[in-house]
């Protein structure tokens, strides 16, 4: 026997399941026959079924009898549902012979109004094999912890159960992401669901078939490139790519796509949205061109996307008025809260919830009673108790005397922007500072330590 | 590297083939690993600058094209511009904040070009000898304030 592969069928109301050991060539009817003679042999005292009397569901459709295994999309351990019909429909669904992969594969090229004629025609497409359109999604799945391909599923909104069929097949993406843009109909038991759920599962080889019910992340940017785009920073052609969500489209190839993030990563050059979170604009520029799905930029892999999370909730909690703790090795991110009643001159003490060191919210430094000495930029309190405590005295001497060395440095070499304090090195060039991070881009004056006005540029611009 | 080296191979590939007007490259002003250009440069017929010969030099990080080539006038002859300091430094929003991977050699040479042939008269940036003296060697270490935005 060749080809056989185990298939679990679900088809009581109490989640009763059936595995059953099927060759490829084995037709829906035939499952049908098996299933029947199963709850029939269960529920001695229920009238006997007949096969003609259930249905079996598979990713939103109704499979036909006369249909093969192989030609459904399932795979090993796939799951299915026998339901009983509730009613009869006198015609055969016209679409129940493509399976609902298939039948987005070949409708989610047509996306774009104008290129209706090429969409309709990719099942003569030659780049392609049929394998490969059956896995067209890219996810992000947490248990593999990888960008692999996915295959789209439905259920009902209601039951959360795959016993749902669709009305129709979803034409474009925003009818698989937005809820509540197809029906259907649920044939779970009672349940009268009408609203059909689209999700994502990892196709990953190597996902363990245990973890079957991970939910994972489609990465509906990338996309295999069938139109045969060049890529716009290497100006090659190849098979992976992201399509930006410009108005313009811009392509990019997987391999450039993670370059374009890690290097704007490394320049802290992502860009901060109230809606959205921490994120890039298409590489061209162009406008209205924010990344919505966050998880693409899990393309930089494990160790940068932790270093991308942390810049992320950083930058969220500068927004949110919140402080970074200045201490070297915390950087905990502290919400200051403030109390009208308090006397004022203590509002700027924050003691760090991570590592109990406190310090003076305006200036940055070890707390201190009077006014913020401007000038000390940069100072540790290498003798505060908690480090006294916790490091012998030759290694805080050590410590101290490396700390200081690079604190000097920095503070010989910069002064910090006026308004988000990052330390900034003037190399050149005339007294107009902008600061780089992003977020802040404030325009500054290097002798001033202010705003920049027309004043300093009439009167220091260069010197 | 690889990918940054492809690409640039494609681009001199491009731009011998079907230059820009006014625009050459000679291989042998090519350098090492494709990381350094030099792109000779002809005045354009018809504007103040016709009949003159100038050289622009273009060096490439390991990161192009996501980060910007550095682009300065080369030679003994400087073109007398608004916007082109005597060091041979260019003021072009494109070369700095305005980069995008999606340019090319050929994009910058055709900024360049219509930078020049737009010009009404020839003479130095308002700040030429102050900034010759205290700039930076690398003008993209330069944060450029624009004197205007038809650039």
């Amino acid at each position: 026997m060749q080809n056989m592969i185990e298939i679990n069928i679900k088809y009581g109301r109490n989640g009763e399941s059936l595995a059953l050991q099927l060759s490829s060539e084995c037709t829906i009817e035939e499952i049908k026959r098996r299933v029947v003679s199963q709850i029939n042999r269960v529920r001695k005292t229920e009238a006997s079924l007949n096969p003609e009397d259930i249905a079996i569901i598979f990713a939103g459709k109704e499979l036909n009898d006369s249909l093969q295994i192989k030609h459904c999309d399932l795979g090993n351990n796939s799951v299915i549902h026998a339901v009983k019909i509730k009613h009869k429909s006198s015609t055969k669904d016209a679409n129940a012979s493509t399976t609902l992969s298939e039948a987005v594969v070949n409708l989610s090229f047509v996306d774009e109004k104008s290129d209706l004629k090429i969409g309709r025609k990719t099942n003569d497409n030659h780049l392609l094999t049929s394998a490969e359109r059956k896995s067209f999604f890219f996810v992000y799945c947490s248990c593999c912890k990888n960008i692999d391909s996915g295959k789209l599923r439905v259920r009902c909104a209601k039951c959360k159960e795959d016993t749902l069929t669709v009305d129709k097949d979803p034409t474009c993406w925003e009818d698989v992401l937005t809820a509540g843009k197809i029906n259907g109909t649920c044939h779970n038991g009672f349940c009268d669901g009408s609203v059909a759920e689209f999700y994502f599962k990892c196709a990953s080889k190597n996902h363990p078939p245990l973890e079957s019910n991970t939910s994972v992340v489609v990465l509906y940017l990338i996309r295999y490139n069938n139109r045969e785009v060049t890529c716009l920073a290497c100006a090659d052609v190849n098979d992976i790519v992201v399509v930006f969500p410009c108005s313009h489209k811009h392509v990019i190839c997987i391999n450039c796509f993670k370059i374009y993030c890690l290097s704007k990563l490394n320049d802290r050059q992502f860009i901060i949205d109230s809606n959205i979170g921490y994120t890039l604009s298409c590489a061209v520029g162009c406008e209205n061109s924010l990344i919505k799905e966050t998880h693409h930029f899990r393309i930089m892999g494990e160790e940068a996307y932790k270093k991308y999370q942390r810049f992320a909730a950083e930058e969220c909690l500068l927004q949110s008025d919140g402080v970074i703790c200045p201490q070297p090795n915390c950087g905990a991110g502290i919400f200051v809260e403030f109390d009208d009643d308090i006397d004022p001159d203590l509002c700027n003490r924050v003691v760090c919830s991570a590592c109990n060191y406190v310090f003076c919210r305006t200036c940055m430094q070890g707390y201190h009673i009077g006014n913020c000495e401007s000038n000390e930029i940069l100072s540790l309190d290498i003798t505060s108790p908690s480090f006294s405590q916790t490091i012998d005295s030759k290694s805080a001497n050590n410590s101290k005397w490396e700390n200081e060395l690079s604190l000097k440095t920095i503070k010989g070499t910069t002064k910090p922007c006026p308004k988000c304090r990052t330390p900034v090195e003037r190399d050149g060039g005339c007294m107009h500072m902008r600061c780089t991070r992003s977020g802040c881009g404030f325009n500054w004056c290097w002798i001033c330590q202010s705003e920049w006005t027309r004043n300093c540029m009439a009167d220091h611009w260069f010197n | 590297m690889a990918s940054m080296q492809k690409r640039l191979q494609k681009e001199l590939i491009a731009i011998q083939k079907e230059p820009p007007p006014g625009v050459s490259v000679n291989p042998a002003n090519i350098g090492p690993n494709l990381t350094q250009w030099i792109v000779d440069m002809e005045g354009a017929s018809g504007t103040l600058y016709e009949g003159e010969h100038f050289q622009l030099s273009f060096k490439f990080s390991p990161k192009y094209p996501f980060d910007s080539p550095e682009v300065t006038f080369i030679g003994s002859n400087i073109p007398i511009h608004p916007h082109v300091y005597s060091n041979g430094h260019i003021c072009l929003s494109i070369l700095s904040e305005d980069w995008s991977p999606a340019l090319s050699v050929i994009s910058v040479c055709l900024s360049i070009i219509s930078m020049l042939s737009s010009c009404k008269e020839k003479k130095r940036p308002p700040d030429n000898s102050l900034y010759v003296k205290t700039c930076s060697k690398n003008p993209k270490k330069t944060k450029w304030w624009y004197h205007d935005d038809n650039v």
